[in-house]
């Protein structure tokens, strides 16, 4: 496994445990070409970075994971995932998690600057790089919540 | 007189868990959603100190840090920078700024507390 899609990989368990007391367990990983075709479903926290490295990462979101986690955070459930806490908090688990996976590129030198999270949702929502040597798909098993998530890491490093 | 701390960050999220976090403490916390709004709200309120994110929209919180530090009135208010973007840059630059502690978002509650009592006492929350 190349060394960014580990350290994307510590960021969604570190960040979960850290700030939503939840147990993550990858379940599936695949790089390059072995990814799964087809979009992602959902609600999709992404956030760039640039710099040493440069890309995105995707966190993707079904309606009832995304409720259950506004309401374990908060304590009030919400009516529905368009409600603003709840694209807040995808936005901001998004960015956290990026954060922490570029803090251990950069302990190797690679470094960027993340910019904003942006919150999409569609049925069929298409991320392709052209030009990103490293790419990776991982699920997720949230055995509390019995949840899935999908994380998606496109990077390029500079020399 | 509960210490008061300004949260400056775009995630209502994080305001969430720093006020659950310091419920239990004699502090009011008090929220601003990007940089150029918590300037403005630390001239107003005069916190005892700012909690400060590093990327916001609007103004980031290095542009902010910057303007606080050189603003006569909040240039002596204590900031700590509580972001995700916790690279070396990053955290040299808010040093530089004049930043006395980066702590990196995801944080735990110990952390939060342990970051901010070095420079408040926060006390307890009378019974």
């Amino acid at each position: 496994m190349h060394f960014v899609c580990d350290f994307t990989q510590k960021a969604v368990v570190a960040v979960y445990d850290t700030m939503l007391n939840l147990k993550v367990e990858p379940v599936s990983h695949s790089e390059g070409a072995a990814i799964p075709q087809g979009g992602l479903v959902g609600m999709v926290g992404s956030v760039s970075f640039a710099g040493k490295i440069t890309g995105a990462l995707y966190m993707t979101y079904n309606e009832s994971l995304a409720c259950k986690l506004t309401e374990r955070l908060i304590g009030a459930k919400p009516k529905s995932w368009s409600e603003p806490e709840v694209t807040d908090l995808i936005g901001e688990i998004t960015n956290m998690v990026s954060g922490d996976m570029k803090r251990r590129t950069a302990e190797l030198g690679y470094n960027g600057l993340l910019a904003p999270p942006l919150i999409m949702q569609g049925d069929n929502i298409v991320v392709e790089s052209k030009d990103a040597p490293i790419s990776a798909d991982n699920i997720f098993r949230i055995p509390e919540l019995n949840e899935e998530l999908r994380v998606r890491v496109f990077a390029k490093l500079e020399p | 007189m509960p210490k008061k701390i300004l949260s400056i960050d775009d995630s209502r999220m994080v305001h969430m868990v720093v006020t659950k976090t310091l419920k239990s403490l004699d502090v009011e916390v008090i929220t601003a959603v990007n940089g150029q709004e918590g300037i403005e709200k630390a001239e107003k309120e005069k916190p005892d100190l700012i909690l400060l994110d590093a990327t916001m929209p609007v103004m980031d919180g290095i542009e902010a840090l910057a303007a606080l530090k050189a603003n006569p009135a909040t240039k002596d208010i204590p900031v700590v920078m509580l972001s995700a973007d916790s690279g070396k840059d990053n955290v040299e630059r808010a040093t530089q700024l004049g930043a006395l502690r980066f702590i990196a978002k995801p944080f735990t509650g110990d952390a939060l507390v342990a970051g901010l009592s070095a420079y408040i006492d926060l006390g307890q929350k009378a019974a």
